[in-house]
């Protein structure tokens, strides 16, 4: 699809084209890399093609790009060549680029620019005429109704009520200091939408986007994984033991560690499936990922964990922690099957 | 619902899914890739799956089976057979009638000249009904580059191998077994002279041969991935007391 009158089916808004990228109102910033690295490479980019260009300047992101393991959950759903497909929060093409490869119409909007340069680099490497990409912002741009047959948003949900341009690395550790922290909790920034509100609303705007028999596929952290009980960081913002504490002091945590209010909100099973009920999505079917949804090596329906097997969680570069892990999850989820406590929820939605 | 059981497992590039029917019970495996090597190692898995249907005469899988493979992606699905698969843990003396099983159907089934090598002939992937061969599963690296007695060799040898893995002794029963089953094979087939230097040695020059002819990394196989001291320990083994 390379045509306005195609994208203008799916899109209301009036779009830009520049250098294969159409332009929409742009959205905060959201990368794994601050906007002067991301400079860094953009300008060698056609000269040593996609791959080369991430070897020579950040290689230790080459897998979470270009690893099909990427795709495990997406594996779950049904995908058709016929297929319209929105990639929400598309980034670097990690699951874009495999889902074009289906043959089906795809849409990768991403609010960052230099990621979808990076992404329009690997599109024309691999002459994907029936990828789309647009820059602008999830939450403005305007979807038609019903255009869409399937709706991906992977491990976006969580960042849609983020109100701060987010370079994931000093997000997740910044230290503001005492005093900063202390000024922010006397000066905290008139109330706006709560985070649930303002998810409900998006995933509102996604059902709406949806054909009738339409499937959104969710992926996303359980906000009661085990292993935040166990001390691992909450991915959001790099703080141990604080996903299953109650949203007040989850913000009064995060502004004074953080100088922020904490506002990626995650959910139990319960809690999602609510959230997807109030936006409007009554089928709901819920999968688990093993170790989560990023790198699965299973991605199990509640009837489907009789296939768990320990050796999928155990990933560590220490052989104690491997050790651990094993030992946890083969009783957690092999032995007592709870998946109240699985790392991540993997979901297909539908509103009927 | 498709449940991910595999992804891209073992330098495998392919995912495996099982669908389940609505009372929980596999109905139907899901072979999927995303990318142009997986797409041509799928094509040519479904090739050899659809062989051995057709020598099993097993018309319901041939009739349910379904390919869809384009240049970078493929979804592919056949139906599930229930069954336990064998245990290469298990001494292989407990595990003798259950081979002597497979020999005997291998013999049967891969009798013809257009008959691939399974390539990876574990009891792990076979499934039985008590002691009988139901049903070969997992042909990723299925081939017709290998020598033909490489499969029953790798059989019986892979399961000496993750004995002595675990720590369980190769005892006078499992060797005296390896050598009847020895015999069987090379009643069948012609078996180089090489694999009377080491079966396991041997295994592994083919796969390196394998890997080096066709790019394909096989190198999860137990006779790569092994130390070879080792591989080379069981085949003193079973030089000792095992070959005939």
């Amino acid at each position: 699809m390379n045509t306005q009158t195609s994208l203008t089916d799916m899109i209301a808004d009036s779009l830009e084209l520049r250098d294969g990228i159409w332009y929409g109102e742009k959205g905060l910033y959201w990368s794994n890399l601050s906007r002067e690295d991301n400079q860094s490479y953009i300008r060698e980019l056609p000269q040593l093609g996609a791959k080369a260009t991430l070897r020579k300047y950040f290689p230790q992101h080459e897998e979470v790009i270009f690893s099909p393991k990427r795709m495990g959950g997406v594996a779950t759903l049904d995908l058709r060549p016929e297929d319209r497909i929105l990639d929400a929060g598309c980034m670097w093409g990690a699951l874009t680029v495999p889902l074009a490869y289906t043959g089906a119409q795809v849409v990768g909007i991403d609010q960052t620019e230099e990621s979808l340069k990076f992404l329009a680099q690997r599109k024309a490497e691999e002459g994907l005429e029936n990828l789309t990409l647009i820059n602008a912002d999830l939450k403005k741009i305007a979807l038609r109704a019903g255009s869409f047959d399937k709706i991906v948003l992977n491990g976006v949900l969580e960042w849609i009520p983020e109100v701060e341009n987010v370079e994931v690395n000093q997000f997740t550790t910044r230290r503001p200091g005492l005093w900063e922290s202390l000024r922010r909790l006397r000066q905290r920034p008139p109330g706006h939408q709560s985070p649930r509100e303002e998810q409900v609303r998006f995933l509102k705007k996604i059902a709406g986007a949806l054909k009738d028999d339409g499937v959104l596929y969710l992926a996303i952290e359980n906000r009661y994984d085990i292993y935040y009980f166990l001390g691992q960081k909450e991915p959001h913002c790099g703080i141990r033991f604080f996903s299953f504490l109650p949203h007040g002091l989850q913000n009064l945590v995060s502004l004074l560690l953080r100088g922020r209010e904490f506002r990626n909100w995650t959910y139990s099973e319960g809690g999602l499936r609510s959230l997807l009920r109030d936006a409007g999505f009554t089928n709901v079917d819920v999968l688990y990922g093993f170790p989560g949804y990023h790198f699965p090596e299973l991605v199990l329906q509640k009837e489907g964990m009789r296939f768990f097997r320990s050796a999928a969680m155990a990933q560590s570069p220490s052989r104690i922690k491997k050790a651990v892990k094993k030992i946890v999850s083969h009783t957690v989820f092999g032995i007592f099957k709870a998946r109240a406590l699985a790392p991540a929820f993997i979901v297909h939605a539908r509103k009927i | 619902m498709i449940n991910i059981i595999r992804n891209y497992l073992h330098k495998s590039q392919c995912q495996t899914g099982i669908a389940l029917t609505e009372e929980g019970r596999p109905r139907t495996v899901v072979r999927t890739t995303f990318s142009r090597e997986g797409a041509d190692i799928l094509r040519a898995e479904m090739e050899y799956l659809r062989w051995y249907a057709r020598q099993v005469a097993d018309e319901t899988f041939l009739n349910d089976m379904q390919v869809h493979v384009r240049d970078c992606y493929g979804k592919c699905q056949f139906p599930y057979h229930e069954g336990e698969t064998g245990d290469y843990y298990r001494p292989l003396h407990l595990n003798a009638g259950k081979i002597a099983a497979v020999v005997r159907h291998y013999g049967k089934i891969f009798a013809d000249d257009e008959a691939p090598v399974h390539g990876d002939f574990s009891l792990g992937n076979i499934i039985f009904k008590g002691d009988d061969v139901s049903w070969i599963i997992d042909w990723e690296n299925a081939n017709r580059c290998m020598p033909r007695c490489y499969d029953l060799i790798y059989l019986i040898t892979e399961n000496c191998l993750f004995c002595r893995l675990t720590g369980t002794r190769i005892a006078d029963e499992d060797t005296a077994a390896y050598r009847r089953l020895y015999r069987e094979i090379s009643d069948k087939y012609e078996i180089p002279a090489q694999v009377a230097d080491g079966p396991g040695q041997w295994c592994s020059d083919v796969v390196r041969r394998y890997m080096e002819k066709t790019g394909i990394d096989h190198s999860k196989c137990p006779f790569i991935a092994v130390e070879g001291k080792i591989i080379r320990e069981v085949d003193e083994i079973l030089k000792r007391n095992g070959l005939p």
